[in-house]
């Protein structure tokens, strides 16, 4: 009987597809703002949680904790300040675990470029998926996404972007190596590029390579003797190669050149809070425990979450409504047809059970359309994360 | 042999604030098999009532009434349903079927609303040459709309048959119809009760249809204890 009463209640749905169409879109929009609502908030909040648990602290310069955890882990934004690149030493020197510096101030046509060093590489299990790991000046390895996004090869080269356009005084765009594109992480590592932290100083000039300064093109000549003085005239070099790398050179303390964070793996709980207690007492810098922050930014998305839901079951509740007032109008429309199937044999049953059959067969179908949605949904928001 | 017979047969609807008080009355009546009768009368005198009755939608007060030989007070409702669906045929006022099946599958549809009946390749095959039988051969997939008011009517008749009842009940075929359209129905319906060997029953106000008719009865007269 129930094939019968399936077969009916297709055919009366098939005999109107507008109706049944917009029956189950609408059904379908009530089934997938809460579905994808919480499946997708569910997925940021492990997304974001699972980098934060991943990053146990992060050293920088006092000042907002947000901006450094998004730069350290996200390298999304900038820190108003930054630390010097020595600023890891005394974490080494302390035995506290891995630290590894951080300088996420440029950018490869819109994508970070983050200068660090090998260790974040182990440090985050970064796999390649061709090439190697950068190993002199000038090389950059791309994440999986930027790779594919700018159709990057082993090999290829690419241009940073430039970091400030009026400052003509300053360092200019500079010619990167790439030698390596990772595997997919599913996270932020996708879609960064990584360089040793040495080429980042090279972008912000601290770093520099220019023709050999001679009698000849000195401002002081053959007066000078050994200390010539060099003029705006003498040619910057803009792309590192084998043949001018060497004569990449920094007037001062590499200690002193600027990273934006430190990223410390602490090799245990001790180490961990230790490392902390030193930092709480630290004139200029703090210690920052990124899963605190992260859980503070999702307390605020999960009462986002819990507003929309709310929300959503109001939606859910009238759009049942609505689809009842709907059926209940149907039902009465077609009292001709259900009084003839009474009068020709059929139970008030079976009559029941051809109308559940016809709401089973639209939350179906709405069921499938919301399914397919929040799917797709997710997809696209796992492009995102 | 009598398809139908009552006897001492009383019906009377619950008494509702308002209405009058309406009860049917039958002393002794019968009706034969192959006999085509017709059952006339003023508005609410009970033609429809009786119908009912005769179907087994309606449970008699006391009395008996026996159809095709069963005795319709002995069965429970699922089990007078099933009866009904087996051994009837209905044709209504205005010819209903379901606008949004085919001509086949209307004639069909007692096998789809009732698990009493099994549809199968005989079933399908009956059907489909009931409609040829009709003349709408060539219009089983069509749907109501697609016909004219002839064919459904057609349609209609075509479904009471299709499970091959001893019985046709038929509940004023011809209101509303031109004299010329109720002629053709009535021609129709004697054409295959006379194939078939049908009993019918049919309910009418029409006085130009009783002449048609071997037997008619009114049923006021009926249920006043009258001529059966």
């Amino acid at each position: 009987m129930l094939r019968h009463a399936l077969y009916l209640a297709l055919r009366y749905l098939a005999s109107s597809p507008g109706r049944s169409a917009v029956l189950v879109l609408g059904s379908a929009v009530a089934l997938f703002l809460p579905l994808f609502t919480g499946l997708a908030a569910e997925r940021i909040e492990g997304s974001l949680l699972a980098r934060a648990e991943s990053s146990p602290v992060v050293i920088g310069a006092k000042g907002d904790e947000f901006d450094l955890t998004m730069s350290a882990l996200y390298f999304h934004g900038q820190v108003r300040e930054n630390v010097p690149f020595s600023s890891a030493d005394p974490i080494r020197a302390a035995g506290y675990g891995l630290a590894v510096p951080l300088y996420v101030q440029h950018t490869i046509g819109g994508s970070p470029l983050v200068g660090t060093t090998l260790d974040y590489f182990d440090a985050r299990g970064l796999e390649l998926w061709d090439g190697r790991r950068p190993a002199v000046l000038g090389e950059v390895v791309a994440g999986a996404t930027v790779a594919e996004a700018f159709q990057l090869q082993v090999d290829d080269s690419v241009r940073s972007d430039l970091s400030n356009l009026y400052n003509i005084a300053g360092a200019y765009p500079i010619l990167l190596q790439v030698v390596g594109v990772l595997e997919p992480t599913g996270g932020p590592d996708d879609e960064a590029f990584f360089t040793d932290v040495k080429t980042t100083w090279v972008l912000d000039g601290y770093l520099h390579g220019h023709e050999e300064v001679t009698v000849a093109n000195s401002l002081n000549g053959e007066a000078a003797g050994e200390n010539l003085e060099a003029t705006a005239a003498i040619f910057m070099i803009s792309e590192i190669t084998e043949a001018n790398r060497a004569t990449f050179h920094f007037h001062g303390d590499l200690g002193h050149l600027p990273v934006t964070s430190v990223l410390v793996f602490p090799d245990d709980q001790r180490d961990h809070d230790l490392l902390l207690g030193d930092y709480a007492l630290h004139e200029t810098q703090h210690a920052i425990r990124p899963v605190s922050v992260v859980r503070e930014i999702l307390g605020i998305v999960l009462r986002v979450r819990d507003a929309l839901a709310a929300t959503f079951s109001a939606v859910a509740v009238s759009t049942l409504a609505f689809f009842g007032l709907v059926l209940s109008l149907s039902l009465r429309l077609r009292s001709s047809e259900l009084t003839l199937m009474r009068r020709i044999g059929c139970s008030r049953g079976t009559i029941a059970t051809m109308v559940g059959a016809e709401v089973v067969l639209v939350v179906l179908a709405a069921g499938l359309v919301a399914a397919a949605g929040t799917f797709a949904g997710l997809a696209m928001l796992d492009t995102l994360l | 042999m009598s398809v139908i017979q009552a006897r001492e047969l009383s019906f009377a609807y619950p008494r509702r604030a308002g209405t009058e008080p309406f009860e049917l009355r039958l002393a002794v009546w019968s009706v034969e098999r192959g006999e085509r009768t017709a059952l006339h009368g003023p508005s609410g005198c009970g033609k429809s009532t009786l119908l009912n009755l005769l179907a087994g939608v309606l449970t008699a007060s006391s009395g008996m009434l026996k159809v095709q030989g069963q005795e319709l007070s002995d069965l429970s409702e699922p089990q007078r349903r099933a009866w009904r669906i087996k051994n009837l045929g209905f044709v209504f006022q205005d010819f209903p079927l379901v606008d949004y099946l085919d001509a086949q599958e209307n004639v069909l549809l007692p096998y789809r609303l009732n698990s009493a009946l099994t549809l199968d390749g005989d079933t399908r095959r009956r059907a489909s040459d009931l409609l040829d039988r009709l003349g709408l051969g060539g219009k089983l997939a069509r749907r109501p709309e697609e016909l004219s008011q002839g064919e459904r009517q057609r349609v209609a008749i075509a479904r009471a048959l299709v499970t091959e009842p001893g019985l046709l009940l038929a509940d004023e075929p011809t209101a509303g119809l031109d004299p010329a359209r109720s002629a053709q129905v009535m021609e129709l319906l004697e054409g295959l009760c006379e194939e078939r060997g049908l009993t019918l029953l049919l309910v009418t106000h029409d006085p130009g249809l009783l002449a048609r008719f071997s037997r008619t009865l009114s049923v006021g007269e009926l249920s006043a204890g009258g001529p059966a």
